[in-house]
């Protein structure tokens, strides 16, 4: 079973990150945030896959028994009221630290090479 | 045993001399001097084969998934869970390493000679290894460039405090400083294996076939008579070699092994590691900590306790990624204010071992046991790294565990040290060893002093797994030169 980036917009996650992290607020970074989740995920053992897949599938319901609201349309204050309760329920608290960092580095990472700072670096040695 | 088997249909049967399992650190010293003393030698790499423009134009997020095995994001359940990283690529994981090459000391050779009952891996012999391995790969002192500001400043601290510290060894050739070592060098600086043993080995007749992994070794009565291997496509090969080196890292060569019935219940019964803690700290200047190599100063103090502390290679990903169990908010303030952040990390030898539990279809189970002496030396080790960064200027740290908030004072840090329990550290290892240790059978050991599992007489191990135990260092130096060691001896030998 492969992950598609639909399922994971599917589970409003996504929509959550947009609202609460300004850097994954831009539609550029949230497209590469979404990329590289779903592409680590995918190289990931069946069993982890499988195991994300529910735990995606049910987000909406958990965010909407934590906020009354749904994640899609979540404005940025309950966002982070709903992520931070999610954080406090263990076996959720680790599955988002894990698929946040994915997406932060996957936003921030996705540059081409810095070449500015190889230039530094070649005046150097 | 596993009784030998006979091909199917449609399985491709190859004869070759010598086989070469892995082309990480350990497996790529065997297939350059096994080609070089003239045998015919074809290395299996489950991993793809990338070239250093590659590396040049992929963003490191792409690398990250394409080079590590699951991503990057391989766990090590217990309390708490262990992020674990290594690579699958034509390389190994030196392809994605820091290139930092150290020589293991006479005190770690000694202690293992006496746990494992071998006398043949001490100093002289390892020390002689070492000396052709860094030759070779072009070891220089990795002095600081114009940037690595946070290094400078933790040199300075130590020296402060009257601590010992020492810039890198490492094996690089002209170092760029575009501090990309954990997603590939893209400007071929680092010599990784891909650049230099396996080059040099196929000039000496060595085939390499990315993409391939050796499933099964089939054996009779302790000889092996081939190995099954599949490739990307799902085509099988079964190669009829006349020796095999196994060599596919701490992980892949035990999992090989039990899938092969080979030493099954000793094989990745223990498996040691090195544990990072990461320290975020925020200094009042500017740092600018993405600017420089991976890092230029490490800290060894408290090495004799399996401490040491050095920079990290920072990158806006992956502070976002250490950042990522915090309040968004705070991540927000925190990457915005980066320029004034260093990330530290803090490598402390773990006691309590890690081991495979199953082998859940292709994906070993990983399961570790920290012990509480385990928790004292990462509160131990957390103290020192705080005392080290208040001294190098840092007026808040960050500490690896995202629901305390930031330490301002020693008082504060001894506050969270008394607080902190086992569950509550954020913990990442890119070090494992001595899952398939050399030892006497009584002691533990699957092989003995020439690699060969106890019982086997054409099969070898040749990588981390063989390590009797964990070094307190940089692991790829050691690795290296038993290495050569085993496959030097095996040479003698035949
Ligand atoms: C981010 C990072 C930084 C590091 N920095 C340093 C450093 O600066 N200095 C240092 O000394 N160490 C460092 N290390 C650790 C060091 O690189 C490893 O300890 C070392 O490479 C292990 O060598 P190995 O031969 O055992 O395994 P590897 O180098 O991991 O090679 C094993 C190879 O076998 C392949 N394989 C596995 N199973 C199979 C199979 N069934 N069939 C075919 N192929 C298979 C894998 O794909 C892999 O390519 C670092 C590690 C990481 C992750």
């Amino acid at each position: 079973m492969r992950l598609t980036e639909r399922d994971l917009y599917r589970s409003g996650l996504p929509a959550c990150w947009a609202a609460a992290y300004g850097v994954l607020g831009p539609a550029p970074a949230l497209r590469q945030a979404v990329r590289h989740t779903v592409g680590t995920l995918n190289r990931m053992p069946a069993g982890y896959r499988w195991a994300t897949a529910v735990a995606l599938r049910l987000f909406p319901a958990a965010f909407r028994a934590v906020t009354r609201s749904g994640p899609h349309t979540a404005p940025p204050g309950t966002a982070r009221r709903g992520l931070a309760r999610l954080r406090g329920l263990p076996g959720y608290a680790e599955l988002l630290r894990a698929l946040t960092a994915l997406a932060l580095y996957g936003a921030l990472d996705s540059g081409p090479s810095r070449t500015g700072l190889a230039r530094t670096g070649e005046a150097v040695t | 045993m596993r009784a030998l088997t006979r091909p199917a249909r449609g399985v491709r049967e190859v004869d070759c001399d010598a086989l070469v399992v892995g082309s990480g650190a350990g497996g790529s010293v065997a297939a350059l001097e096994l080609a070089r003393a003239g045998r015919s030698v074809t290395v299996l790499e489950e991993g793809p084969r990338v070239s250093t423009a590659d590396l040049a134009g992929r963003s490191p997020a792409e690398s990250m998934r394409r080079l590590y095995r699951n991503g990057g994001a391989t766990a090590v359940l217990g309390t708490p869970a262990i992020a674990y990283g290594e690579a699958s690529v034509v390389g190994g994981t030196t392809v994605v390493n820091g290139g930092l090459l150290w020589e293991p000391s006479a005190t770690v050779l000694n202690r293992w000679a006496a746990l494992s009952g071998y006398g043949g891996y001490r100093e002289p012999v390892v020390g002689a290894r070492f000396a052709e391995v860094a030759r070779r790969l072009g070891m220089i002192v990795q002095e600081h460039g114009d940037g690595n500001e946070d290094s400078r400043l933790l040199a300075r601290a130590a020296e402060s405090l009257g601590w010992r510290w020492q810039h890198p060894q490492r094996v690089v050739r002209g170092c760029l400083h575009r501090n990309q070592c954990a997603t590939g060098c893209p400007s071929g600086a680092k010599q990784s294996m891909a650049l230099s043993y396996l080059p040099q080995a196929e000039l000496h007749g060595a085939r390499i076939s990315p993409g391939v992994r050796a499933e099964r070794i089939v054996h009779d009565r302790g000889v092996v008579r081939a190995v099954e291997a599949t490739d990307t496509e799902g085509r099988r090969t079964r190669y009829r070699p006349r020796s095999v080196f196994v060599a596919a890292g701490p992980i892949g060569t035990p999992v090989l092994l039990r899938r092969s019935g080979i030493h099954r219940r000793v094989a990745g019964r223990r498996l040691e590691l090195h544990l990072n803690l990461r320290t975020v700290a925020r200094f009042p200047r500017v740092v600018d900590a993405v600017r420089g190599t991976m890092f230029t100063a490490q800290v060894q103090e408290h090495s004799a306790l399996g401490i040491l502390v050095m920079p990290s290679n920072l990158t806006p990903g992956g502070l976002g990624a250490a950042l990522a169990g915090r309040a968004p908010h705070e991540v927000d303030e925190l990457l915005s204010a980066r320029a004034h952040l260093g990330m530290f990390t803090t490598q402390v030898r773990m006691q309590g071992a890690a081991r495979i539990t199953t082998l859940a279809g292709r994906a070993p189970l990983l399961r570790h046991g920290m012990t509480p002496a385990d928790h004292h030396t990462l509160r131990l080790a957390f103290r020192r790294t705080a005392r080290l960064l208040f001294a190098a200027g840092a007026v808040e740290l960050l500490p690896p565990t995202s629901s305390a908030g930031p330490l301002r004072s020693e008082a504060d840090v001894a506050a969270y040290c008394e607080r902190v329990r086992s569950a509550d550290w954020e913990l990442v290892s890119v070090h494992g060893m001595a899952s398939c240790p050399m030892a006497l059978p009584e002691r533990g050991g699957v092989c003995d002093e020439t690699g060969r599992p106890h019982g086997f007489s054409n099969l070898h191990l040749c990588d981390a797994s063989v390590l009797p135990g964990a070094p307190g260092i940089s692991p790829q130096g050691t690795i290296m030169s038993f290495a050569h060691e085993i496959v030097s001896r095996h040479l003698e030998a035949t």
